[in-house]
């Protein structure tokens, strides 16, 4: 943990993401880097746990059983969430329609699963962290 | 004509087929005057035999019939031309005009072949849908894979050398496979005309020149000179997806990389004329085997000799490449000598005149 992470409560991520594979990684890595990180995986749940308590920053995935990613947009932004709550989308859909769809939000970032490293990831949750 | 027929029965044979054609079948005379129309063309049209002239069937399919017949009917000019992407209601069609010649090759007449080609055109969207569902779905699994591979990599410096050898294989295997799949959804998205991407405001030259400094350091340890020339420093910037050009830029100057060999060069040139933006990327490499060169462009296509050097290639790069540019407006070209090298030209419309 770095020095002003000491000094402060950790950063609460919370992260919609239904594969494992991909959990497990944002658990472990993002809890290395000194975050405190909850995996949930689906739309339901993650709408939940929002509600019980509020994340510094959302990692929302699109595809997800139950409610997908653009349906917990849309009631986020009902219940006038989306202003108050940082959401990084991150999803393996990368078709025009489906960043449009999503760009009507006001989210913070949009990155594709595949095309990004591990560690390109973690510098975009430390810059929407900062 | 074989002999199974009598010489006096050709004529009806030839009159019952036309008639009975699937396609669409219209003749003309030398003066553009319609003097037969089958039953296909007939129901196609949905025209009056009173009324069908040429007038009409232009109108119909928005066509310039007559120009195109012009250009048959002349003997100079072309034998056949081909209308591609007429569209009539919800069907869509070719329609092919050919010239009819007599024995002393004399222009006699002209044809109208009208093809329904609806049910491929449905099959092509069909095909390019299932090539994205498919390429969307076959990311996670790749996706979880690299992330679990980088996190993999720093326990794997402990091991042996064959064992980080083999891991690295296994992780470069990854990679170019997340690459096909970019690529095949790049091509999917090109042929369902959904590759408009976000035009903007774009800055070529500082465009080529990251791209130029990402491979410098794999060109120096080849001991390949990569060098950006700046012909015109007044380089208008354009309105085009910086995204797509960059895709462009890179697929040419990484194609120039791994064909050309140590101790060769590789030279991207910019220049701004005449409304133009041209771009340049010449290289001492391998060359394209003169047979090969008219498929160069062609999906999924690799000359042997560029197979030999580098096995691992999706042959979708040049296809996208040309896709992109001829969407902008632009022309791409190339000069190529096996053995000695190649030249890339493109050419891309400044259609916005602000300059930098």
């Amino acid at each position: 943990m770095t020095d002003e992470q000491q000094g402060q409560a950790k950063k609460y991520i919370l992260i919609a993401e239904d594969d494992s594979a991909y959990g497990n990684v944002y658990q472990s890595k993002l809890e290395n880097e000194g975050y405190e990180v909850k995996v949930t995986n689906s739309g339901d749940a993650v709408l939940a746990e929002i509600h019980s308590r509020k994340p510094d920053l959302l990692i929302l995935d699109l595809m997800m059983l139950d409610k997908d990613g653009f349906e917990v947009l849309e009631e986020l932004q009902n219940q006038n969430l989306l202003n108050d709550i940082k959401v990084i989308v991150a999803s393996n859909l990368s078709q025009d329609a489906d960043r449009q769809k999503v760009k009507k939000f006001n989210i913070l970032d949009y990155f594709v699963k595949s095309d990004i490293s591990v560690t390109e990831m973690v510098e975009k949750i430390k810059t929407a962290l900062k | 004509m074989n002999k199974v027929f009598a010489d006096s029965q050709h004529a009806l044979i030839m009159e019952a087929l036309i008639e009975n054609l699937p396609a669409g079948v219209a003749l003309v005379d030398r003066e553009k005057k319609i003097i037969l129309a089958n039953k296909a063309m007939m129901q196609l049209t949905r025209l009056p035999r009173e009324g069908f002239y040429l007038t009409e069937l232009t109108k119909l399919f928005n066509v310039d019939l007559g120009t195109e017949l012009d250009k048959i009917l002349s003997t100079s000019i072309s034998p056949m031309v081909i209308l591609s992407n007429v569209v009539l209601r919800d069907f869509f069609y070719f329609i092919y005009c050919f010239q009819i010649c007599d024995d002393a090759k004399n222009v006699i007449g002209g044809a109208i072949l009208l093809q329904d080609i609806t049910k491929s055109k449905a099959i092509e969207r069909e095909k390019s849908e299932f090539m994205s569902m498919a390429s969307h779905q076959l990311r996670t699994p790749l996706g979880s894979m690299r992330w679990n591979l980088e996190l993999l990599e720093e326990d794997i410096r402990s091991l042996p050398e064959i064992s980080q050898k083999r891991f690295y294989e296994a992780y470069i295997g990854n990679r170019r496979a997340i690459w096909l799949v970019a690529d095949l959804l790049n091509v999917s998205r090109i042929e369902q005309g959904k590759a408009e991407g976000e035009p903007q405001l774009t800055d070529l030259v500082s465009i080529i020149r990251n791209i130029t400094e990402e491979m410098a350091s794999e060109a120096e340890s080849r001991k390949i000179a990569l060098e950006f020339k700046l012909i015109n420093e007044a380089i208008p910037k354009i309105v085009i997806d910086p995204a797509q050009f960059r895709d462009v830029i890179e697929n040419l100057l990484s194609n120039a990389l791994k064909y050309t060999k140590s101790g060769g060069r590789i030279t991207i040139m910019l220049d701004h004329t005449n409304g133009y933006v041209e771009i340049t990327v010449a290289d001492t490499g391998i060359g394209i085997p003169a047979a090969d060169q008219y498929k160069i462009f062609s999906k999924f296509f690799r000359s042997k000799n560029a197979v030999r050097i580098y096995t691992e290639s999706s042959g979708l790069g040049l296809f996208i490449v040309r896709s992109y540019v001829e969407k902008w407006g632009g022309t791409i070209r190339f000069e190529s000598t096996e053995g000695q090298g190649t030249t890339f030209y493109v050419t891309i419309p400044v259609t916005s005149n602000i300059t930098v």
